[in-house]
């Protein structure tokens, strides 16, 4: 070790150091008079800090403790309710934000599905009822022509810039928004006591 | 074995607590009476002002205690309050009882020999005082409570790092304060 261990002086005094670290502490500290010499000072110290006595006991513990309870208040129970509820609640925020952009990602494609297959049914039946004998059966079923129904609902979410980027931006703002929030709420626990 | 057995009474009692069982915090505050006293006692040097900003302080965990989360130790969290209890108290009130002005007790068979253990000890306590906040809390929490350096860190909210330079610091002035006293021993 080169130098002296002042900078682990503390860690070593308070058995804080690991033991590799420590080791070399106790190797240095063979050799060196003066390092040896502050820590002798510093466990003096340590041990005048000790002579001093605890707080003299003013009240008994039964009545500091009466005291406290007089000046407890009652929490009320529909708070802590309402705040587990609401604690609840905005954990829930990030999953259902998950949820809404798997919900839109998975509307967009079913829309563009369904855009391609009536466009291919509509081609596939026009020039073949004009030239085949099976032009009756080769009709689509009925509920795969009923899927085209399903577009006007699904209108909205068919693939444009507003569902492929917009929404997926929108959503990681939230989320954003969502974490700052949780920080700003875990540091104000932290710090407000 | 027998700290498991405490250390689950106390989990408990916080659970119950946080529910709002006023029988299980008050059975908290038996536990930790004397250790939060003495720690706000350490933090601002005066008995009487000690007792109420421990009554204080429990009283804010109490309210507070449905924010608890248990990622941290109930004990470090519940001396962050008595540390903050202890400065708001200093900040509103000046202490009452100076820390030289301790009487000595009649029946005291060595009167001279209790003084002067008395005088020491009413100027370590003054040396103590005399350190920043900071450092003050970190030594209070270190060499009377013995906390480790990282429930330290998480009573204080600072890193561990942090926690060494004011212990560093704290030990240095008061080497620097006491140095009479150390050279007498």
């Amino acid at each position: 070790m080169n130098g002296h261990i002042q900078p682990w002086m503390e860690a070593y005094l308070d058995e804080e150091l690991p033991a590799g670290q420590r080791r070399q502490v106790d190797a240095h500290l063979a050799n060196c008079p003066e390092c040896r010499a502050e820590l002798d000072q510093r466990r003096a110290l340590s041990s005048l800090l000790h002579s001093t006595p605890a707080a003299p006991q003013g009240k008994s513990a039964e009545r500091f403790a009466a005291e406290v309870g007089l000046q407890m208040q009652r929490r009320p129970v529909s708070a802590q309710a309402r705040s587990t509820w609401l604690g609840a609640a905005w954990n829930a925020v990030p999953l259902a934000l998950l949820a809404g952009l798997v919900f839109i990602e998975a509307a967009t494609l079913l829309s563009t599905v369904l855009m391609v297959i009536p466009s291919v049914s509509v081609t596939l039946e026009s020039s073949l009822a004009s030239s085949s004998m099976f032009a009756s059966w080769l009709r689509l079923p009925a509920p795969l022509n009923d899927l085209v129904g399903l577009l006007g609902f699904l209108a909205p979410f068919r693939w444009n810039w507003i569902t492929a980027l917009v929404a997926p931006v929108a959503i990681g703002l939230l989320y954003l928004s969502w974490l700052a929030g949780w920080w700003v709420m875990q540091h104000h626990n932290r710090a407000d006591y | 074995m027998m700290q498991v057995e405490v250390a689950v009474d106390e989990t408990h009692l916080v659970q119950q607590a946080q529910r709002g069982d006023r029988d299980a915090f008050c059975e908290l505050v038996h536990l930790y009476r004397e250790r939060v006293i003495d720690v706000v006692y350490r933090m601002c040097g005066d008995p009487a002002l000690a007792e109420d900003a421990a009554q204080i302080a429990f009283l804010r965990a109490w309210q507070r205690l449905p924010e608890y989360q248990p990622r941290a130790a109930f004990r470090s969290w519940l001396y962050r309050i008595a540390v903050n209890a202890a400065l708001d108290m200093l900040r509103r009130e000046r202490p009452t009882t100076a820390v030289d002005d301790l009487q000595l007790t009649n029946n005291d068979p060595q009167p001279e020999a209790a003084y002067e253990q008395q005088e020491q000890a009413a100027l370590v306590r003054r040396a103590v005082l005399a350190l920043p906040e900071g450092s003050r809390a970190a030594l209070v929490l270190r060499e009377y409570h013995g906390l480790s350096y990282r429930e330290i860190a998480e009573t204080l909210d600072i890193s561990t790092g942090t926690v060494m330079s004011r212990l560093n610091y704290a030990r240095t002035k008061l080497l620097e304060s006491l140095a009479p006293y150390l050279e007498a021993r």
